[in-house]
């Protein structure tokens, strides 16, 4: 090809509107034709283009990938065991005879008598402070108790940073 | 999917794969290893394969992300010395060796310099000979960006073709 014709190709290429055919055309006459010598500083960014193409995997690479392949531990899918049908018959009958064990013990079972808690309800209002108080006292008590605990572990630990600080 | 359909639908795509892990890990042996690796991913997935419908813009993907993986590793991070270029010297003298070996790290240094998205678009479109739309889905960029990566990439090569020319290099 000429060089007005690749020329022309080439100004396309940089623009990026170049097929795939008319770039095919431009590293063949970089790499192979006598390239002019208006042209020759671009002739490298092509001879790289064929030189990256030629870069190819080790010749050995496949067989060693199958050889990896077949020698791969072979998955163990959990095994489905056949079941014979006299198994399946005495699963079935051991089912059955749960199941009708099961419903005879649950019919037999009395029904507990559940307390009815409505009948302890306080209706009468002075009783019902009374019971408050009660209630609070106690929780009160109980808090007392945690604060004196409290106390008593922050004085514990004073002592010790005291005697660490000395 | 079995041993045979594996190796005439699946291992062709060995050396594609093996470039552009390659341009990633700058390192002929580990590239290898992540060919490998996305490989034996895909014979263990093997009953699912069907159910992708771009095989091979699914290896270009995990090729990707092993290489990325790679050369986040400690290993990477001690430094590798890269390997150099594999030229045939069969007809050439050893000054004309070193010289295209120096011509074609210019190029590769050029390329390095890129933007990693345009870098890649223009790995696909001149190493490999992609179309755009092949481009669009190997790489998930719209088609639109593509082309902008690809028109930006070269404009930047060309620019810098030009520059080493004018000052002798």
């Amino acid at each position: 090809m000429d060089y007005k014709n690749i020329n022309h190709l080439l100004e396309k290429y940089w623009e990026g509107e170049t097929s795939l055919q008319e770039e095919e055309t431009l590293q063949q006459y970089f790499n192979h034709g006598n390239v002019a010598p208006q042209l020759e500083q671009f002739k490298s960014l092509f001879q790289y283009f064929k030189e990256e193409q030629d870069v190819m995997i080790s010749d050995d690479f496949e067989k060693r990938l199958l050889e990896q392949i077949e020698n791969e531990p072979k998955v163990v899918s959990a095994k489905v065991r056949k079941l014979s049908w006299m198994t399946s018959i005495r699963t079935i009958a051991a089912v059955g005879i749960l199941l009708m064990g099961a419903v005879f013990v649950f019919q037999n079972i009395e029904p507990e008598k559940t307390d009815v808690w409505a009948k302890y309800e306080i209706e009468d209002e002075q009783e019902a402070i009374e019971a408050t108080k009660a209630a609070l006292a106690l929780l009160s008590g109980k808090m007392k108790k945690g604060s004196k605990k409290a106390t008593k572990g922050f004085s514990e630990m004073k002592l010790v940073t005291k005697k660490a600080l000395k | 999917m079995n041993i045979k359909q594996f190796t005439s639908e699946i291992l062709p795509y060995k050396n594609k794969l093996y470039r552009f892990a390659y341009r990633i890990v700058g390192n002929g042996a580990e590239a290898e290893d992540v060919v490998q690796e996305v490989m034996i991913k895909l014979w263990k997935q093997r009953e699912k394969l069907h159910e992708y419908n771009n095989i091979e813009a699914w290896c270009i993907r995990m090729t990707k992300n092993l290489s990325i993986d790679k050369t986040r590793s400690k290993h990477y991070k001690l430094g590798i010395i890269p390997e150099g270029f594999d030229i045939s010297s069969d007809h050439n003298n050893p000054h004309q060796v070193a010289e295209t070996q120096d011509t074609m790290q210019r190029i590769k240094n050029m390329m390095d310099t890129l933007p990693t998205k345009q870098r890649e678009v223009m790995h696909m479109r001149d190493i490999e000979g992609l179309s755009y739309k092949e481009i669009e889905a190997q790489l998930e960029i719209p088609m639109n960006q593509v082309k902008v990566y690809l028109f930006r990439a070269r404009k930047f090569i060309k620019s810098q073709l030009i520059n080493s020319d004018s000052y002798g290099l």
